[in-house]
């Protein structure tokens, strides 16, 4: 590996995959996890990729969500560029054209390795599956858009400088100017295609699972899902942690209670969540179980402020904070096998403001050591 | 008046600085001391930036860690290298800090006049240089009706015209009564602004520094 191509992984794909490692679990729970055993996730996969060689809506569902993915590398992308602290890469200009083309295409590879790797599956079973010219076309699409996607990283490294200019549109509402309507900006400006993808699969997901017939509808596997997709939240509650901590770092010196930032924070989390409120009504109207309704759309904010009030307990990096995201899935598991569901929301009501309180005014980056001035 | 009592502060093991006992009553304080010594940090410590060992009060009764509202309420910051959600406009931070710290819409107007930082803040802190960027956050430090102010590298990146502007303001709000820390690299002449002390932060202690 060349000393660009070494650069390019460290700067770029390596804080990717880092940033985005707990979605990545996330996903790939959702696509193997979720199944009785390794054959059942392997047979269900086995029937999505035949699905997309025989059904063009099939897919073009699945291309919609690979365009996404493709999307989210580029934002990445765009983003880093943004930083001055990536002002060095617009050296990589200095190279000559082609050259230039083939380190990215290569970055990029890197970037949409998880959709390679799919291909690979796809490319296996339309063999298997005597469809060649399908797993061809399939094939040829995946390579287009690595092309498109190195395309547009390529103008982006051209015009590197001016991108830093850009400074994001306006949102379609208007906000209060507090921490609320800060972290809300946030989320849409800079998150938007993570919210997406969780989106889609969270309510996707739900809203599926909870129109079951009430004859074999099994609460406590909702609930399980419930959790996971809340815990799939853990990345956007992650940014806006460090996002107050860096970006508003300001507001610490500012005269506002611990109680104000929590209820804000609450306030964020309970609109994120409505979707997912709305996909679980069905329990209402198809399951009549409004006690387990009231639960589950208060558990859910009251997890997610827990989470975000645990990242204060210490400077946690991505991977010390997904042994604690286990740890805290693996408690709420327990306890919805209880009948007590109502211990689930009172956990987070409960622990959220007092690990909230005794640890926000003691936090401390790690990294402030470097920074004395 | 403000009281530091028993600071100690230090990052995992290195120790950055300690400070038994320091009592600055009103006035306008220079705070020097070589690159690394500490001294934002000591300036993000008296901000309630960071957390630390010890206790400070403000006026003998308001104490950082059991009254953390009020106390913030009445010291003001403006960091050395100030940061920003560049997707907010200036006057949206300057609206919301006006909220919380008590300041008036007119407080402010007067202060973007004196700045000089009209004619952009209405656009997003991306667009801003570090000039500019510096002069919003010294704007922040003067809403409200704070007791102490506290400026770190108020005068790097600001053009000349910027600076005397910030040198007549410190000397105007003082003269209203309210104090001031301040750090730079720069050599300030004491006739410009009047420093009622001088202090050195070096090998980990505060030195007070005689000045004539």
């Amino acid at each position: 590996m060349g000393t660009v191509d070494k650069i390019l992984n460290h700067s770029i794909a390596r804080p990717f995959y880092r940033q985005h490692a707990g979605a990545f679990l996330f996903l790939f729970f959702i696509l193997f996890g979720i199944q009785p055993s390794f054959n059942d996730a392997l047979r269900t996969h086995y029937a999505f990729i035949n699905g997309m060689l025989t059904s063009l809506i099939f897919f073009l569902a699945a291309l919609s969500c690979w365009i996404l993915y493709a999307i989210k590398t580029i934002f990445f992308f765009r983003s880093c560029l943004q930083k001055e602290s990536y002002d060095f890469l617009y050296d990589i200009n200095a190279i000559p054209r082609g050259k230039r083309f083939l380190l990215l295409l290569k970055l990029n590879a890197v970037l949409l390795a998880p959709l390679s790797c799919y291909t690979v599956f796809i490319i296996g079973v339309a063999i298997k599956e005597h469809r060649v010219l399908s797993g061809i076309g399939i094939v040829s699409m995946v390579f287009i858009l690595h092309l498109l996607t190195t395309i547009v990283v390529y103008y982006f490294i051209k015009n590197a400088k001016s991108l830093q200019q850009v400074t994001g549109g306006t949102i379609f509402f208007v906000l209060p100017k507090n921490l609320f309507g800060f972290v809300f900006k946030f989320v849409f400006y800079r998150q938007f295609f993570a919210l997406l993808i969780i989106k889609i699969i969270s309510f996707s997901c739900l809203y599926f699972f909870v129109r079951t017939e009430a004859s074999v509808f099994e609460e406590r596997m909702l609930w399980l899902l419930f959790l996971t997709m809340l815990i799939g939240h853990s990345v956007i509650v992650f940014r806006n942690f460090h996002f107050m901590e860096e970006e508003l770092s300001f507001y610490r010196n500012l005269p506002i209670n611990g109680i104000s930032i929590l209820l804000s924070l609450l306030a964020v989390y309970t609109i994120l969540l409505l979707p997912e409120a709305w996909a679980l009504r069905a329990l209402l109207v198809n399951q009549d179980k409004p006690g387990e309704y009231l639960w589950m759309i208060l558990t859910g904010p009251f997890l997610l402020l827990l989470l975000h009030s645990l990242l204060y307990t210490e400077d946690m990096k991505m991977e010390e904070f997904l042994k604690l995201l286990f740890g805290v899935w693996v408690v709420f598991v327990f306890f919805s096998l209880s009948r007590n569901h109502w211990l689930l929301p009172a956990i987070g009501f409960i622990f959220s403001p007092v690990i909230f309180l005794m640890s926000y005014y003691k936090y401390e980056k790690n990294t402030d050591v470097e920074g004395l001035g | 008046m403000l009281q530091l009592t028993a600071i100690h502060k230090s990052f995992g093991s290195h120790h950055v600085f300690s400070i038994d006992q320091l009592r600055l009553e009103n006035g306008i304080y220079w705070l020097k001391g070589a690159n690394g010594s500490g001294k934002s940090t000591l300036m993000k410590l008296v901000a309630g930036l960071l957390p630390f060992k010890g206790e400070i009060l403000l006026n003998e009764r308001i104490s950082i860690h059991r009254q953390p509202v009020s106390y913030r309420l009445l010291v003001n910051h403006s960091a050395a290298e100030p940061i920003y959600p560049s997707f907010l406009t200036g006057d949206e931070l300057v609206a919301f800090v006006c909220s919380v710290k008590n300041g008036t819409r007119q407080q402010s107007e007067v202060l973007k006049s004196i700045l000089g930082i009209t004619h952009y803040v209405a656009n997003p802190t991306g667009s801003y240089s570090s000039g500019m960027l510096k002069k919003l956050s010294l704007l922040c430090a003067f809403i409200g009706q704070p007791a102490w102010i506290l400026l770190d590298e108020p005068f790097t990146t600001l053009d000349h015209a910027s600076q005397s502007a910030l040198c007549k303001l410190i000397r105007e709000k003082a003269g209203e009564g309210i104090s001031f820390i301040v750090t730079s690299h720069h050599d300030i002449e004491t006739s410009v602004i009047p420093f009622t002390k001088i202090f050195t932060l070096e090998d980990q202690q505060l030195h007070e520094t005689i000045h004539h």
